[in-house]
């Protein structure tokens, strides 16, 4: 590279860029008129407005509250009428019975929202059926979920994982987007997660890290990778977590300090089996957090579960994904 | 960017939450260059870059209260204005999946149809594939480093100093000798 040919077409190119017009004055007089229309005229409207909805409500639910305590003593709940735990047999960890304990009664709750903002973000969805909105969320996630429920050897698409061995090595390939491909690899021996290792492929470039013992705790072991120093803005952190009889694996990506998206596996189990997964995933663009149940009944045929719709059921056939609830078909 | 220049951006953002009306002007001067010249990398066009710019700006106004001047509030309101960019760039032509899976240099192709820019950028732009003209125009129009690039478009520094060396050798290669000559008469 000539560098005074570069000094010279740089000099030149800065001398024929055009000049910044706007100036501060322009863009504050803009934010204070936005900020002016984000102000209510009145406060009363609303206030009257929200004690009527609230004495509406009130009348509701002691007219309905009887009726509906009344209909759920008579029926029964769809976990138990569809399926029993003890008869899945699909999970390649049934023999790891040793290495996590996991009790029933302390069930993470299902449909429990973990933000407000996601809440309201999810009512404000118009336009797409509730049983659409579920399935278009459960889209991305569908891949690394069959994969950890089927185990070492099933690769979809761009993401993998599984165990292997006696000891509970859990290994796993993923594509990160914009950061490049992460692979992992975390071994458990007497019950605790021991050794973590990893690399990220990026444009040809391979970068080694080793895991820290993240937990003071030693009845815990979190293991932590991180990616990026956080001088350079962005990092990212994977965990492997045994505690309490749960084994969950987390990916968090951040962008200047800010979380973007967020992944939690937890593969639960019950009767010595593993034949469910609880998913939460968050989304910086749609502020919300979609929190699934993965029942698997079959290879090929999973229930979902969320807050919005009752069951989903899902089967993979010649390679599309059937995605069914209450008579409605979606094929992707 | 130098330590000096990342510390008074961090002393005018501090400044700005006690007082925007007082405080933007002197943050606006230090750090819009930079701004304008990220979302023009991605635009083509100066009258949009200036619109989209004033949003990204309100944009951080905005959100003044979440951010901690602490960390870095440069790279917020750079993400905000990347952001921006690729959303109008979205609305433009919405076939293309725009910045993700690698995509990021499909943005170079949706030039808006008015190219207004002087006839040297339009040169080099002919001469350079869009991510090369991004890289050079983020480095020499809006004075960033390659380490700050390197955050931006999600590349290693490696990569995008190859791609500025690569870029040079092909504007010494093909551009116009008389822009070179009348360079001189200036």
């Amino acid at each position: 590279m000539d560098e005074q040919f570069e000094k010279k077409i740089n000099k030149d190119v800065q001398a024929s860029a055009h000049p910044i017009t706007k100036n501060a004055a322009d863009i504050l007089s803009a934010y204070h008129e936005k900020e002016q229309k984000k102000k209510p005229s009145s406060y009363k409207a609303p206030f009257y407005g929200a004690l009527g909805a609230l004495a509406c409500a009130v009348v509701a639910l002691a007219v309905l509250l009887p009726t509906t305590i009344k209909k759920q003593t008579e029926g029964t709940s769809s976990l138990t009428e569809d399926y029993s735990l003890s008869d899945v047999e699909v999970s390649p960890l049934k023999n790891d019975q040793d290495v996590l304990g996991y009790e029933l009664t302390t069930l993470y709750p299902l449909v429990k929202p973990l933000s407000t903002k996601g809440r309201l973000a999810a009512y404000s969805g118009a336009g797409l059926s509730l049983f659409e909105e579920a399935v278009a969320a459960y889209e991305p996630l569908q891949a690394p979920i069959r994969s950890t429920f089927l185990g070492k050897g099933e690769v979809l698409g761009v993401e993998s994982g599984g165990y292997s061995g006696s000891y509970g090595t859990y290994s796993n390939k993923m594509v990160l987007p914009d950061v490049g491909e992460l692979f992992f690899n975390a071994v458990s021996s007497r019950g605790r997660w021991s050794v973590l290792t990893g690399e990220l492929a990026a444009d040809g470039e391979v970068r080694r890290f080793e895991g820290a013992q993240r937990s003071t705790d030693a009845s815990k072991s979190i293991f932590g990778l991180k990616l990026f120093g956080s001088d350079e803005g962005d990092y990212s952190i994977v965990e492997q977590k045994e505690n309490q009889g749960r084994f969950a694996f987390t990916f968090q990506l951040y962008d200047s300090y800010q979380l973007t998206s967020s992944l939690n596996l937890r593969l639960m189990r019950a009767n010595g089996k593993y034949p469910f997964i609880l998913v939460n995933a968050f989304s910086s663009a749609a502020y919300e957090t979609t929190t699934f149940k993965v029942l698997a009944v079959e290879t090929n045929l999973y229930s979902l579960y969320t807050s919005k719709v009752s069951k989903i059921s899902l089967s993979y056939e010649n390679s599309q994904r059937i995605y069914k609830n209450n008579g409605s078909t979606i094929t992707k | 960017m130098n330590e000096e220049e990342n510390e008074a951006i961090r002393k005018a953002s501090r400044e700005l939450k006690k007082d925007p009306d007082v405080a933007f002007a002197p943050f606006y001067e230090l750090t819009k260059k930079r701004v304008y010249f990220l979302i023009y990398s991605f635009t083509h066009d100066y009258a949009i870059s200036e619109d989209l710019m004033q949003n990204a700006y309100v944009s951080f106004l905005e959100n003044l209260k979440k951010i901690s001047c602490q960390l870095n509030p440069l790279s917020y309101l750079l993400s905000t204005a990347r952001n921006k960019a690729i959303d109008y760039l979205r609305k433009q032509k919405p076939e293309y999946e725009l910045d993700k899976d690698g995509n990021s240099e499909l943005v170079g192709r949706n030039d808006p149809d008015e190219d207004d820019s002087g006839p040297l950028l339009k040169e080099i732009k002919g001469l350079l594939n869009p991510f090369e003209f991004r890289v050079y125009i983020l480095h020499v129009l809006g004075e960033l480093t390659f380490k700050e690039i390197s955050s931006l478009v999600k590349r290693p520094v490696g990569t995008l100093t190859y791609t500025y060396s690569e870029s040079i050798d092909k504007l010494q290669k093909g551009v116009n000798p008389l822009w070179m000559s009348n360079s001189k008469k200036r």
